[in-house]
């Protein structure tokens, strides 16, 4: 199988799982889930490597976003 | 001033003074419509005004009528209001300057074909970049009704993952690439050129571009010193080595069959074309810059392989991803291209082409 559908595939069973995981835990915070979503992204990432067609802005901004989110709960915004 | 009836340029005078009553009417409209804006702006302000004044009302609305707390906050009043000003001004400056929205509507067109071909540009395969797009709106509908009508966080969560999911599909490559596989038939490939040219000396060649559907070929002059020959007479030159006066031979480049590849058709440009072959086909380099000025185009190669042709291919036709550029913008430009030089900085390749006339 080419490298790239299994880091979709794996993307896709990491990402669902993450929310039933937080949602049977009962999880009513949208920061928690980016978080664990950005998480599972980069080690998803980390361990296939897929090369792109052009720069990962999809973990740019997810990077973006949790780095906000995390400043706003530990109250350095 | 008595008008003569029977004066057919006098008639169609008159006929195009008729219509005066439907410009009073037309700018009764106008003016009818700008009414209508400004009244509904000052009742949304109002409506906010008393939204955050009157405790009463703000629970009618969140029992009643939720969506209208979200409709009644600052942010939605100013960008409802800004919205309904900008298209109230354009329609009053179309009404002065007398222009019809026909000829807007032709632009706006034209804007939007010219848009159209930047998508294509971008999503240029349609099964799996369909699917992301797809699974990306459903995402951004889901994510938006289960944050802001139903409240359900997990739903949310969940719309969200669709649209990284959408989105990631989207950045990544469309083919499988080639690996070492490609690698030996591409190098296999460059062999037969060079048996073909070992046994002189070569100059530069030229990649002519291909007529009538027919491959790809290059011009190389068999002389060190290159003469000055017509497109033409480069065409007509043998395929194979018939004697020993001969000025020059057309050859296939590895290249020779770029021509024929499907989304070749379509509107890509050139950056996404190289992008296409060399990185995410033949993998022959991880990244491809364009820059293209007056008929001089350079290509900046990343991580480029220049081990994978023989010496006479490399000193005629390039290294085999500047080969395969030159194809490609000979195949783009519909015209002859010659390899200028190729310096390797670093790790990443710099090729110079020139587009001859």
């Amino acid at each position: 199988m080419r490298r790239e559908n299994s880091f979709l595939i794996s993307l896709a069973i990491l990402l669902v799982t993450s929310v039933v995981l937080l949602s049977t835990l009962r999880v009513q915070n949208l920061a928690t889930y980016l978080n664990l979503f950005t998480l599972c992204y980069f080690a998803d990432s980390f361990v296939f490597r897929p090369k792109r067609r052009s720069i990962d802005f999809v973990g740019l901004g997810l990077l973006y976003y949790s780095a906000l989110f995390l400043a706003i709960a530990f109250r350095v915004l | 001033m008595k008008i003569r009836v029977s004066d057919d340029k006098v008639l169609t005078r008159l006929r195009s003074r008729e219509p005066g009553k439907p410009v009073a009417n037309a700018r009764l409209g106008e003016a009818l419509i700008d009414i209508q804006t400004i009244v509904i702006i000052g009742l949304l302000y109002w409506l906010l005004t008393e939204e955050q004044s009157n405790p009463f009302l703000r629970t009618w609305l969140s029992d009643n009528f939720p969506l209208g707390l979200y409709i009644l906050s600052p942010l939605a009043v100013a960008v409802i209001s800004g919205t309904l000003l900008v298209v109230t001004a354009f329609r009053i400056g179309l009404f002065v300057t007398g222009r019809s929205m026909t000829f807007v509507g032709g632009e706006v067109l034209r804007g939007l074909s010219g848009l159209e071909i930047q998508l294509r540009k971008f999503v240029s395969t349609k099964g799996t970049t369909t699917s992301a797009l797809i699974l990306t709106s459903f995402g951004t509908a889901l994510g938006l009704y289960s944050y802001f009508i139903a409240g359900i966080i997990p739903l949310t969560a969940l719309g969200i993952s669709c649209i990284i999911l959408g989105l990631t599909a989207l950045s990544l490559p469309r083919h499988v690439r080639g690996g070492p596989g490609m690698r030996a038939m591409l190098q296999g490939a460059t062999r037969g050129v060079e048996a073909l040219l070992e046994q002189g000396t070569v100059g530069r060649a030229t990649y002519l571009p291909p007529a009538d559907g027919d491959a790809i070929f290059a011009y190389v002059p068999l002389t060190p010193q290159p003469e000055t020959l017509s497109i033409d007479e480069m065409k007509q030159a043998p395929k194979s080595h018939v004697g020993n006066n001969e000025k020059g031979l057309l050859v296939h480049p590895v290249g020779s069959e770029l021509n024929r590849i499907p989304e070749f058709q379509e509107a890509l440009s050139l950056e996404e074309r190289l992008r296409y072959v060399l990185v995410e086909s033949a993998d022959v380099c991880s990244r491809v810059m364009v820059e293209e000025t007056g008929s001089v185009v350079v290509v900046a190669m990343e991580s480029a392989d220049t081990d994978l042709q023989g010496q006479k291919y490399l000193e005629s036709l390039g290294s085999l991803p500047s080969s395969l550029a030159a194809c490609i913008i000979a195949t783009l430009h519909n015209k002859p291209v010659t390899l200028l030089d190729e310096k390797k900085t670093g790790n990443r390749l710099i090729a110079r082409f020139r587009l001859l006339a």
